[in-house]
């Protein structure tokens, strides 16, 4: 019976002990989110409105202490999810775990869609469907409010081809056989890098190259960001 | 018997402790393969919150890799290890990661890291 005994209280601590690794392992701006239910358009997110003195106080620390973009005060979340609706004023995400939460939008809010380059895009940009991470402060009521929107690409931003060169002007064009049979041209510019500087030189037709530039939605000739030269030796 | 009433609910209370929900580091590192060609991102980890307004993008692939890490162009050395820096801006940023060989087989990643200050 004592063995047992002992037994049990070992396996009391080592399961106290994994709960609390849990609890700290997890980041402190997602212990206190709750998410809503399906939310209509506009309506904005609630949380347990009802808390003690010493949450109270907690979240006014929060709130000292994460103050950051905009004006906006509140403890700092993070989220991400599936973009289920969005409009003017609010964006509503549903959760891997299929649950829905909806924040305001503002005219603070920054929302960055990286396949529309660096400039900062609209709320109308934000399409249904589309994956996106939600930076938002909570407020004393639970109500969430957007500060920074990220729309998720769905495939790089950037295409690597690797080939042949069979034309090169510098400073104006590269063409390269490349290894999928098309032919690709890019226009070089100066802010196109020639990598590795030591073999700079060897930029000619017949170079084994390796070409990065934008992903080719349109068609059009594409500016090189960068080419990199491989070794002659080397198939 | 009036050990294990005691006991037991201990036990059970304890295995059965929510994780708290919300956004939560994926572990790391994260290994990709793709025929001969291997990736291995050992920071940040996806979904990283960061409380600097840098990260730094560490990882192994094989010797000559190309690599594109959003705006920075990187041959990965004889050592098969690379690093770098990125800026951050507040909210969440996109880490896109494209690494090609010589043969044109390829690996994309897009990692999400938070730069809460």
């Amino acid at each position: 019976m004592k063995r047992i005994s002992v037994l049990i209280v070992l396996l009391t601590i080592l399961g106290l002990f994994f709960t609390a690794t849990q609890v700290l392992a997890s980041p402190a701006e997602s212990v206190d989110a709750k998410k809503t239910p399906v939310h209509t358009p506009g309506a904005q997110a609630t949380v347990n409105a009802v808390k003690t003195p010493g949450a109270q106080a907690t979240a006014r620390a929060i709130q000292r202490a994460t103050e950051g973009i905009g004006n906006q005060h509140g403890k700092r979340v993070n989220y991400r999810g599936t973009i289920a609706s969005a409009d003017a004023a609010s964006l509503t995400l549903t959760l891997a775990d299929g649950s829905s939460v909806t924040f305001s939008l503002t005219a603070d809010t920054r929302i960055r869609i990286p396949t529309l380059g660096q400039t900062a895009a609209a709320a109308p940009a934000l399409m249904p469907g589309a994956k996106a991470g939600v930076h938002a402060a909570q407020d004393e009521t639970g109500a969430l409010t957007a500060l920074a929107v990220l729309v998720i690409p769905g495939k790089p931003l950037r295409a690597h081809r690797v080939g042949t060169v069979t034309d090169y002007q510098p400073g104006a064009s590269l063409t390269i056989q490349a290894t999928d049979g098309n032919t690709y041209t890019f226009l070089l510019t100066t802010a196109t890098e020639i990598l590795p500087a030591d073999r700079a030189n060897q930029l000619a037709a017949g170079a084994r190259v390796t070409v990065i530039a934008p992903r080719d939605v349109t068609g059009g000739v594409l500016t090189a960001r960068g080419v990199i030269i491989h070794p002659a030796s080397q198939p | 018997m009036r050990f294990w009433k005691i006991i037991l609910p201990l036990i059970l209370l304890a295995a059965c402790a929510p994780v708290p929900a919300g956004v939560t580091p994926s572990p790391t590192p994260i290994e990709l393969t793709n025929g001969a060609l291997w990736l291995r991102i050992i920071s940040p980890a996806d979904e990283a919150i960061l409380a600097a307004p840098q990260v730094e993008v560490r990882g192994e692939a094989p010797a000559g890799t190309v690599l594109s890490i959003n705006n920075e162009i990187l041959i990965v050395p004889a050592e098969e290890e690379f690093a770098v820096t990125l800026p951050l801006e507040e909210g969440p940023n996109a880490i896109e990661i494209f690494a090609s060989d010589i043969e044109g087989t390829e690996i994309t990643l897009i990692l999400v890291v938070t730069y809460q200050p």
